[in-house]
């Protein structure tokens, strides 16, 4: 029996009110290790015609098979459904303690169908899911959810919730656990709200810490995973390297140089004053105190406080990403109305990345005149994004049809060019004009356009393995290859991104080696992580994403970066492509049928 | 007056591993150096214009994509010039990979140590050492330089080993 298990997952019927268990098959965990891998697994079974805010979508909430151990930054919780917001298969991984406990509480996932007709809740403790009625919780938000919950189940209990987002069925509602971590990106929180699933409460102590199943082993992967973590000249050293001391912010004023950043709903590739919501401003002015997660040295979390109309709010996740959206896509750098959006969505319970870009093509469509109705708002206006955020949360005028995602707004008021999507996922905060890689890797992302399936910027911007011309398109289709298939298997594990700062192929199959008790080669880690990625392809492909569905904005394509670094530069993506598929075995964007066999993924499918 | 950091063989041709050049352009500041290390010449041009196997870095851009041998250069520019990576050796600057990691694993895979960043493996030898670290910004990468001495396909193969193991990515 492979270590590192519960070997324990429930399968919750929220229409019947029944719960059953099952140990995993353990060709699947060979196979798909846990996390992304295993949650992709099952809801490829689960068929991928189904209609995501359908009862019969299955939502999984996976562990990996290092959560809740002592491996260094391990505290990744992966949910995998069908999104409501692109119909790909979608994962979604957000930090804190909620996956170690998860596992503490005796399960490696689990998987929720059928919807209740009122709101509920689950208790999960003592290899047991109880569900419970949470109608007093229905409309309340995140961080009130997390508060009353955790008064009633206990201070070690660990929750995670929707908001008002997600009861709203917002498609890009996400979900927040009581350490304000997000499993952001998909709109996992809208097929909650489709359950009228409330929150997951989930109670577990560290006694029930599995062990490796070969300590002497576990000790040297341990040792050596921890040493080049904490390496002091790595980016991830604690309280010394960038990435720890800035968390991932410390790339708004790079990218902003670079001419990298989209801003003006990426009708520009830089502004004036990004210093004011970079990661080093915040560090010196709003910065209370350093968070971090289970296992994880690095604590690249930082609490801040932001001061608005004489109130002062408190919260986590100042982070890059949600600093861009709601900030520079929207045409302004305002420290504080910038964190005040952030701590909303994560209130509201939606993707600040999606929710910024909705935000950024209403600006547009508004001073184009495509958007004539009285709550439009111009870049900049910060208060009035304010105010329709809170109109996308709770589906009032424009916020209504902005629920709905970026690309259908901009599709239903006849201009889809403006929304700046991948297979109906708003991009992020990369500008793929200033960094061609991240060009390939959206375009080719399997959940839509996206920066955690493959990041280039590591080898553009940081050299990381080895140092890529940001601006020449060449060998980006080989790099973006690689990047997939060691995210996927990482996503399995479920250890951190950041990771990957420091650890390799290498590391990470000693550790899977010591936990599982058998050997594990870096090739090996490869090729699962090659496996993963194929068969979400294979599921999208059957889900009606064939040919012609990796594709970029045509503002990418056609309209030249106006901003030093990168300025007249376009994205190659057809050249990329080519070198994309050609290292894939793909042909155009279709698995074909040899690729699934020689990965094992056809055959398993005909013998189930 | 710009620097120029030389890698890899343009090391053992100068014995620098860092120079300062006079020179206004790309092409001025390569002339400028030729004149002083003459070995260098065959290795950086090919009649008038920049060799083909040679890789000539502007802050982490390569000249090529700039405006070639006629790139302007402040004072205070530095450029990295990488002698080619094919024939008799195989070399990559690798991010993020400490020296003291690698070293274990060559170890792990029965290499034996001749020297300081010098391990001979079954049909190869394989060189390293840390060079400048990459800045960015408020960040600092660091990058080792790795050299493998191709002895036939024994040297290829112990490359991309040491490649894997180097693999590394983000997010």
């Amino acid at each position: 029996m492979l270590g590192g298990y519960a070997h324990r997952i429930a399968r919750i019927n929220l229409s019947t009110g029944q719960v059953e268990y099952f140990a995993p098959d353990p060709k699947d965990l060979e196979m798909y290790v846990g996390g992304r891998g295993l949650g992709v697994k099952y809801v490829f079974e689960n068929g991928p015609q189904v209609d995501p805010f359908s009862p019969d979508n299955l939502l999984a909430i996976m562990n990996g098979p290092l959560s809740g151990t002592r491996a260094k930054m391990s505290g990744r919780l992966a949910v995998v459904t069908k999104s409501p917001l692109t119909g790909t298969v979608t994962d979604s991984h957000m930090g804190g303690w909620t996956a170690a406990k998860l596992k503490w509480a005796g399960f490696d996932g689990l998987l929720i169908k059928g919807a209740s007709e009122k709101p509920v809740y689950l208790l999960v403790k003592d290899g047991e899911v109880t569900i419970h009625d949470a109608s007093d919780l229905w409309g309340k938000t995140t961080h009130e959810t997390c508060r009353i919950l955790r008064e009633r189940h206990g201070e070690g209990a660990d929750v995670m919730a929707i908001g008002p987002a997600g009861e709203n069925l917002v498609r890009f509602a996400n979900w927040i656990n009581n350490d304000e971590r997000a499993a952001g990106r998909g709109g996992t929180g809208a097929v909650a709200g489709s359950k009228k699933l409330k929150a997951i409460v989930v109670v577990g102590t560290h006694d029930k810490m599995p062990q490796p199943k070969d300590p002497e082993l576990w000790k040297e992967a341990d040792r050596l995973a921890s040493a080049t973590i904490n390496d002091p000249k790595n980016v991830t050293a604690p309280k010394k390297g960038g990435l720890s001391l800035y968390g991932t912010n410390v790339l708004m004023n790079i990218t902003n140089v670079m001419g990298a950043l989209p801003t003006y709903n990426a009708q520009h590739t830089c502004i004036e004053g990004a210093e004011k919501i970079s990661g080093e401003y915040i560090r010196e002015h709003r910065l209370i105190k350093d968070n971090t997660c289970h296992a994880c040295p690095v604590a690249c979390k930082k609490m801040v406080e932001v001061h608005i109309n004489g109130k002062t709010i408190r919260f986590e996740s100042y982070e890059y990403e949600s600093a861009w959206a709601l900030g520079a896509h929207a045409g302004h750098t305002d420290t504080d109305w910038t964190g005040y959006a952030i701590y909303l969505c994560n209130a509201y319970g939606m993707d600040t990345i999606e929710a910024g870009n909705a935000i950024a093509v209403l600006m547009e469509a508004t001073e184009k005149g495509y958007y004539q109705g009285e709550d439009g708002i111009r870049f900049g206006d910060k208060e009035g994004e304010i105010r329709v955020l809170e109109a996308i949360a709770y589906r009032k005028g424009v916020g209504d049809m902005l629920a709905e995602g970026p690309a259908r707004f901009a599709k239903a008021i006849g201009h889809p060019e403006i929304a700046l999507e991948v297979k109906g996922q708003s991009i992020p905060a990369y500008d793929p004009r200033g960094l061609k890689g991240m060009g390939i890797a959206y375009a080719t992302s399997n959940r839509g356009a996206c920066h955690l399936r493959a990041y280039t910027p590591a080898s553009e911007v940081l050299g990381v393995p080895y140092k890529t011309d940001p601006l020449a398109w060449e060998g980006k289709g080989k790099l973006t290859k690689l990047f997939q298939d060691l995210s996927a298997f990482t996503d399995s594990l479920d250890l951190c991104k950041f990771s990957q700062f420091a650890e390799g192929p290498e590391e990470y199959a000693k550790q899977l080696a010591a936990y599982w008790g058998r050997p594990v080669t870096p090739e090996e880690i490869l090729r699962i992580g090659e496996r993963i990625y194929n068969l979400e392809r294979y599921y999208n492909n059957l889900a009606g994403w064939a040919e012609g569905s990796d594709y970029l904005p045509k503002r990418f394509l056609e309209e030249p970066s106006d901003c030093a670094g990168s300025k007249g530069q376009r994205t190659e993506l057809d050249l990329m492509l080519e070198e994309y598929y050609r290292e894939r075995g793909w042909e155009k964007g279709v698995v074909p049928p040899a690729k699934l066999q020689e990965l094992g993924i056809l055959s398993q499918a005909a013998d189930d | 007056m710009p620097k120029v950091n030389l890698y890899a063989t343009f090391r053992d041709l100068t014995g620098k591993s860092q120079l300062e050049v006079p020179g206004a352009t790309v092409g001025e500041v390569l002339e400028n150096l030729v004149r002083a290390y003459p070995r260098l010449k065959e290795e950086l041009f090919e009649g008038e214009g920049l060799a083909e196997r040679v890789s000539v870095f502007l802050e982490g851009r390569d000249v090529r994509y700039l405006q070639g041998l006629s790139t302007p250069l402040s004072p205070e520019a530095t450029l990295d010039l990488f002698p080619p990576v094919a024939g008799g050796a195989l070399g990559r600057t690798f991010g993020a990979f400490p020296p003291w990691l690698l070293e274990r694993y060559l170890e792990e895979w029965g290499g034996v140590k001749e020297g300081e960043g010098v391990y001979r493996l079954p049909g190869a030898r394989v060189r390293f050492r840390e060079v400048e670290p990459l800045k960015v910004g408020s960040l600092s990468i660091p990058q080792l330089l790795v050299e493998v001495e191709v002895e036939g396909e024994a040297g290829e193969a112990w490359f991309e080993r040491i490649a894997l193991a180097a693999s590394r990515g983000g997010g």
